[in-house]
């Protein structure tokens, strides 16, 4: 086991911000996206294949998912990916992201059933999916810990808790339910070039992070990380009646008392003013997540090994409230996963912030 | 024309319905969207126009046979009229002894089906809906005629013959019946054996030819019989060159296709392509053969529509294929806005937008000084679903047609990557020139607001509450579908959403809106338009038995 440090594993990175230096926010309802990227030299275009197109998915027994890398380039899964397929077969869900050589196969045998009672097992399909990011860190526990075949069912039935979605053990219930909600998803959020990670906030607490292995590969796989992977964020914020509040209406307001400038000035003051406080909201919940330290527990199952080979490592925050993994080469991080355990109380971190703070402040003791 | 015998009690009915109508008539599209599936969309075009004819039965006719409605509404329109019997359906509007005994009916369908002609590919719009009536097993004689008449009166049936072959022939061996195709195929195969084309026949064999082709056709009953004859692939047959320049030299390449230039690019490929072709082993056999059997024929061919020329720019080069194309005489706005953004925007590309956009402008445009946004986002890109590029060709072309339509426009491009409207309507009213206020402002954007949802909505209600304005602010959606009333991303309640496709969708949907003001007025001028139109629907010539 080793430890690493948030800022290490996000090095290189930075929030996208626009002309005015403000991060940019993107919004829907209660849930929040805030984008990162990097110098171009950081992004490892050419590296990886699309992870898409290039693996086909086969199993042989319940709870494992082979993957044939038909690609001439290695392949880094995107975290928790499933296969549903239209074939009379099981579907199947990772727990984890994986690295697979160029021309490899390799299976994963701590993946897991989510559709129920089906039987079968799917031979060379591409029909990937996404699990979605509400139960990322019990699907990350059940990976670890879990038990079989069955190991990912009571994340799915959390899921149809969470989404009103009468899933039972089947996830392709919940799809059925809200796809047409979740293509939408897609046309909400916008992907900005030189994309390399993710920040998601839910009513403005930090829930996951991701970074990808290069900008190809965000846009890659953008379209299934929002529509599948964070898509069930804002379904829960709908299903829960938040809305978004009128910032701007009561920036105006308060600008209004003090200032005597024309309604236009003012308009454009407010707008400015709004997004600053946008920007220094999660600036400040950023701030207190930088202090976060990891254990990484080197995790060996799936991963095409080998001397060069990329290494896949389990990571738990001290203090315990953030699970995740991270693929990494030497020192470079390719793949970052990180999610928000749900019991977790962000103040938590604020008190152990503080008393940190308050530590540094501190003389040494002396005579 | 009598009065409408519209009554005060409907009106208020047919108005709603009528601006209902019209929005989805300009906004509909038979393919799928971002947001809205194909089948999505033509369930709701039909429960439209079935809910129009429910009301009276003129409805979908008016409103298909305005100029901005799409190739599938008005399909759909002249399906359901079709399936219906002429006089089936309640005449609500228009005095049924116009309608019905002054001809005003027929007067309706053939501007209706001219206005699909009218539209670009409108021939495959209307062939397509004719096989459309054969998959419904529609045929009544007043369809018989119809179909008929559009047939054989086209100027171009020798091009349209040899480029939809298959399709005529369906469209044809239905409409006569497959007995009555026979019989007319005997007769011309005869004619043109025996008589040397000339008719010569028993008297109910030229009844059945005359009733059957020549009421229809412009043209003598040689030609007739070889066309026919070539629909349904009779040999024997010989085209001359200067009688059929174009199907001679079909007759060429079905032999060798080296020097042929009349002929459609497809056609000459799919010849090529046939294993039974003498020249498939030296030129389709494998990649490399099959790439320069391409550019030959893309370097030959000289029937390709500027249209297609333009969207074939990116395959012509990647062919190695050097060709001149007359941007001028393009009249497909989204290929020349697609080129651009696929290759560049070269300054023959943007003269020939410019003056695409003058010949597109609306005239007596309502508002004389606007202000226009364009969301310039990546999701303006458009949806694997859509081809790339289309929501933004819409919105940046229809930007401009507006600019050329007001006499003063102002405009404003979202600056960052993600849609910031809000900032972009900031900068616009503080660009308003005070001597030149804006009547109007357009915000064209797909209605995804990244900055956080309803932000653009709050900083334009505040605007509006704190200087008193009443200047009207239309959203125009390029995400377009039959179902946008439900569907289409508003912006909010402060602004008037419209979904188009094509800026000639512009007029009818603002005129949607403005028909408010006097609904029957409004129906009125329309169906004296109809009145006026010049169509009629057989071309005869007389032969003498």
């Amino acid at each position: 086991m080793n430890t690493r440090e948030f800022t290490e594993l996000l090095k290189g990175c930075r929030p996208v911000k626009d002309s005015d230096g403000n991060i940019i926010v993107q919004s829907i309802l209660n849930m929040q996206i805030v984008c990162l990227t990097t110098d171009k030299e950081y992004s490892l275009d050419t590296r990886f294949a699309n992870p898409l197109t290039a693996l086909k998915a086969s199993n042989r027994s319940y709870g494992e998912v082979g993957f044939s890398n038909e690609a001439d380039k290695e392949v880094i899964v995107p975290t928790q990916m499933a296969v549903m397929t239209k074939q009379s077969a099981q579907n199947h869900g990772m727990t984890k992201s994986g690295y697979i050589g160029a021309k490899t196969s390799t299976t994963f045998h701590d993946a897991g059933c989510v559709q129920g009672s089906q039987g079968g097992h799917f031979r060379g399909t591409q029909e990937f999916r996404m699990l979605p990011v509400s139960i990322r860190e019990m699907v990350f526990d059940a990976g670890k810990d879990g038990d079989g075949y069955s190991r990912i069912y009571p994340a799915i039935r959390e899921l149809g808790r969470q989404t009103n979605s009468n899933t039972g053990e089947y996830l392709d219930k919940y799809f059925n339910k809200y796809d047409k909600k979740l293509e939408q998803f897609i046309a909400h959020f916008e992907r900005p070039k030189n994309l390399i990670g993710t920040i998601v906030l839910v009513d403005g607490e930090i829930i996951a992070i991701d970074k990808f292995p290069s900008f190809t590969y965000a846009e890659q796989v953008w379209d299934i990380m929002i529509r599948d992977c964070y898509g069930a964020l804002a379904i829960m914020s709908e299903l829960k009646s938040r809305s978004t509040g009128q910032e701007f209406t009561e920036t105006y307001k308060e600008l209004k008392k003090s200032h005597q400038a024309n309604v236009i000035d003012l308009l454009e003051k407010a707008l400015k003013k709004t997004k600053a406080d946008m920007t220094a909201s999660v600036h400040e919940k950023l701030q207190e997540v930088l202090e976060l330290t990891f254990n990484a527990t080197l995790d060996t199952e799936g991963h095409t090994s080998g001397a060069r080979a990329p290494k896949s490592y389990r990571l738990e925050s001290t203090p315990s409230g953030y699970v995740g993994q991270v693929i990494s080469e030497t020192e470079y991080n390719h793949l970052v996963s990180v999610v928000k355990r749900d019991k977790f109380d962000p103040n938590t971190l604020r008190e152990i912030n503080e008393l940190r703070k308050m530590a540094r402040r501190q003389d040494r003791f002396s005579l | 024309m009598k009065n409408l015998v519209l009554t005060q009690n409907m009106l208020s009915t047919v108005k709603q319905s009528l601006i209902d109508g019209l929005t989805i008539a300009s906004g509909s599209k038979s393919s799928a969207t971002y947001y809205h599936s194909k089948d999505e969309q033509m369930k709701a075009i039909r429960t439209q126009i079935k809910g129009l004819y429910g009301l009276s039965k003129e409805l979908p006719l008016i409103i298909a046979s305005q100029k901005g409605a799409t190739g599938r509404f008005v399909s759909e329109v002249l399906l359901n009229e079709f399936k219906q019997t002429q006089k089936g359906g309640a005449c609500n509007i228009v005095n049924p002894i116009d309608w019905y005994d002054n001809g005003l009916s027929d007067k309706a369908l053939l501007s209706v089906l001219n206005n699909l002609a009218g539209t670009d590919n409108g021939i495959t719009y209307v062939l397509r809906l004719f096989i459309d009536l054969k998959n419904e097993k529609v045929n009544n004689e007043r369809m018989r005629k119809i179909v008929l008449g559009f047939i054989w009166g086209q100027d171009n049936l020798e091009f349209y013959a040899m480029k939809y072959r298959n399709k005529i022939a369906q469209i044809l061996r239905h409409v006569y019946g497959v007995k009555k195709t026979s019989i007319l195929l005997s007769i011309a195969q005869k004619q043109i054996n025996i008589h040397g084309g000339n008719l010569v026949g028993t008297q109910k064999e030229i009844g059945i030819v005359n009733n059957a082709i020549l009421k229809y056709f412009n043209g003598d009953s040689t030609r007739a019989f070889k066309l026919l004859l070539f629909l349904f692939k009779k040999s024997g047959v010989e085209y001359g060159e200067t009688e059929f320049p174009l199907l001679s030299q079909y007759q060429k390449a079905q032999t060798d296709i080296t020097d042929v230039h009349n002929v459609p690019e497809e056609v000459l490929l799919g010849l090529v392509s046939n294993t039974k072709h003498p020249q498939y082993h030296t030129m389709w056999t494998n990649d490399l053969q099959k790439e320069a059997t391409k550019a030959m024929i893309r370097k030959n061919v000289k029937v390709t529509s500027v249209n297609q020329q333009v969207r074939q720019t990116k395959s012509t080069a990647k062919l190695g294929v050097t060709k001149t194309v007359d941007l001028q005489k393009a009249t497909d706005f989204l290929a020349l806005y697609k080129t651009g953004y696929e290759t560049s925007f070269t300054p023959e590309l943007n003269v020939a937008i410019n003056a695409l956009a003058e010949k597109k402008r609306i005239n007596d445009f309502f508002y004389k000084s606007i202000g226009v946004i364009i969301d310039d986002s990546a999701s303006m890109t458009g949806h694997k679903n859509e081809s790339k590029n289309t929501p933004r060709a819409i919105a940046d072309f229809t930007a401009k047609v507006l600019g050329k339509s007001a006499e003063v426009a102002t405009y404003v491009k979202t600056r960052d990557e993600v849609t910031d409207l809000a900032t972009s309507f900031v900068e616009l009213v503080k660009s308003e020139n005070t001597a030149r206020p804006y009547d109007a402002i357009f915000i064209l954007t797909d209605g995804y607001e990244n900055a956080y949802d309803g932000l653009t909505n709050e900083v334009i209600s505040i605007y509006k509450q704190e200087t008193g304005s009443q200047i009207p602010i239309f959203q125009i959606s390029p995400i377009t579908s039959a179902e946008m009333g439900s569907n289409v991303r508003k912006l909010g309640q402060d602004v008037v959403t419209m979904a188009i496709n094509n800026p000639t969708a512009l007029q009818p949907q603002i005129t949607a809106r403005l028909l408010e003001i006097d609904t029957k007025m409004w129906l009125e001028n329309q169906v004296v338009a109809l009145e006026a139109a010049p169509v009629k629907r057989t071309k005869k010539i007389t032969v003498n038995a």
